[in-house]
């Protein structure tokens, strides 16, 4: 009888560690900070990584290194909200739309397909004109616009999990429906849910950003890792340092979370943990 | 008064052509029959009526099928729900895929019993694991830890034979149960199902194209063929003197093999 592992060990251990360095960076900001995110210097414009600024400085001589710890404030709690939210309302529908079937599953699936049909990004700016610009206004869109893929995904997986006899076997012993659907259908409809969310907090890192350079996410001079990023993309040529570390942060963050995804699918399934 | 009654059942998928047409048999209490017949005959279909499962495209036309004095038909869903597991039991014929692979076994058991004995919790894993031991799974309490990947085919089997008798069934309805296993395996699941009827006194609706498996269980069978019961007869009439065309089509088939 193998006693089930852990789940915190080895590079899972590490990659929730480093996770948990960069959260608590974030949170620590205001203090660890080497210098003020939003101080102007112009006469240190484009000055590259070295001491003083050991990740360059950008046009109006700003610090990035201590732009993009101010900017974990945003991108982690937005990516992380946003990615979650739309996993839990997207597995919530897929599976009740799989599972009740008939004009519940083609109301859902419709509405799916009315979203994916209209351009993301003409949604979200319409939402955000309603709505107004803000942090949290951003996380709502990322989620409204966003739940349809892991809707259909979840779908997709119900539908061929509820055929499996173990689902028949459950409904034989008496089981309530309710409960069939949350103990043996959606527990073996999650693997690819887990990889899914882990995609969904880059994608919603990467949302963010492009909102914000259109100055409908955080106002400026609030800094994020996207915004960051779309700001170095101007001086690309003279500063390839504004370009690269932001970049670098948002990989090395889906790194880990895919990371912690794919750890999470073997996890839960005991052929894997034996 | 017979434990189970099925009368003029009928049952098609949509506007379709009867796939069981006026079906008739009965059980009584601690007896055994057999639903013997090619496949697509309707034995299953006629099984998972009783159990108030048919597919949802799939509608029983006509007929009654009353279970210790009462017309499943005519019940409502709840009702039908606390039958099911309780005094209704079933025995899948895929012991490979019909347990939960996510489950511990003793928890996939310990599920029926809590909700048909109104077990708590820490009881309803006792009784699992003897439920385990009494289908010959020993050490019972082990082997309800561990996870279907780890069991056999015929371990399988044995452990969905102890999920269906977790609630305390009156009649027991096996569809296939050995089908999908090698034959030493088969033979043992055979012989544990005669003892545990022997044991328990539930009586048993057993389904099988496999005259030597309703011979081994059954002292009477129903021969179905396209929807209907073609022969009810009780098993020494059925193989020496088959009556019916479908009959004697399946004892040729069986002495083709020459065994």
């Amino acid at each position: 009888m193998p006693r089930p592992r852990p789940f915190w060990r080895g590079a899972t251990l590490a990659c929730g560690l480093a996770l948990a360095a960069l959260s608590l960076m974030a949170l620590l900001a205001p203090w660890i900070s080497p210098d003020d995110p939003n101080r102007i210097d112009v006469g240190m414009r484009f000055a590259a990584p070295g001491a003083g600024q050991w990740l360059g400085r950008d046009a109006l001589g700003r610090d990035l290194l201590s732009r993009m710890i101010a900017g974990a404030r945003v991108s982690l709690p937005v990516g992380f909200t946003a990615a979650l939210g739309m996993t839990f309302v997207g597995t919530l529908l897929g599976a009740w739309a799989a599972y009740a079937g008939g004009w519940i599953d083609a109301l859902i699936m419709r509405t799916t397909d009315v979203l994916l049909a209209i351009p993301a990004l003409f949604l979200i700016l319409a939402l955000i004109v309603v709505w107004g610009p803000g942090l949290w206004n951003v996380v709502l869109v990322i989620i409204v616009t966003g739940w349809t893929g892991m809707a259909r995904l979840v779908r997709g997986e119900v539908l061929s999990v509820k055929e499996r006899d173990f689902v028949a076997a459950a409904r034989a012993s008496g089981a309530h429906p309710a409960r069939v659907l949350f103990r043996h259908v959606l527990p073996n409809a999650m693997a690819p849910v887990y990889v899914a969310l882990t995609f969904g907090v880059a994608d919603a890192i990467l949302m963010e950003s492009g909102l914000s350079f259109l100055g409908l996410g955080v106002q400026p001079p609030t800094a994020s890792w996207g915004s960051l990023l779309s700001d170095g993309r101007d001086a690309v040529g003279e500063a390839w340092w504004l370009v690269v570390f932001p970049g670098l942060a948002i990989f090395a963050v889906l790194l880990l979370v895919n990371h912690l995804g794919e750890a999470a699918r073997r996890h839960f399934d005991p052929k894997g943990a034996a | 008064m017979s434990l189970l009654t099925v009368e003029d059942l009928s049952i098609s998928f949509g506007a379709g052509p009867l796939v069981v047409d006026r079906a008739a048999f009965e059980l009584e209490a601690g007896g055994s029959l057999g639903l013997v017949g090619a496949s697509g005959s309707g034995k299953s279909l006629s099984a998972l009526a009783i159990m108030g499962l048919l597919p949802k495209a799939a509608a029983v036309r006509s007929g009654r099928i009353v279970f210790e004095g009462r017309d499943l038909l005519a019940m409502d869903e709840e009702d039908r729900r606390a039958l099911r597991g309780g005094a209704l039991g079933l025995v899948f014929q895929e012991p490979f895929t019909a347990l939960n692979p996510l489950m511990r076994v003793g928890a996939q058991i310990a599920e029926s019993l809590r909700l048909h004995q109104r077990m708590d919790a820490a009881s309803a894993r006792c009784a699992a694991a003897e439920a385990l031991e009494r289908v010959g799974l020993t050490p019972g309490p082990e082997r309800a830890r561990q996870y279907p990947h780890q069991y056999s085919g015929g371990m399988r089997q044995r452990a969905l034979l102890a999920m269906a008798l977790a609630g305390k069934p009156r009649l027991l309805i096996a569809d296939e149960p050995t089908t999908a296993l090698d034959s030493t395996v088969q033979a043992q699941i055979l012989a544990l199902l005669k003892r545990l009827q022997a044991e328990l006194g539930f009586a048993l609706l057993i389904i099988s194209h496999d005259l030597a498996v309703i011979h081994a269980l059954a002292g009477r069978a129903a021969v179905m063929e396209r929807g209907r019961v073609v022969e009810l007869s009780d098993l020494a009439t059925l193989l020496n003197a088959p009556s019916s065309p479908a009959a004697k089509r399946l004892i040729a088939a069986y002495q083709a093999l020459g065994i």
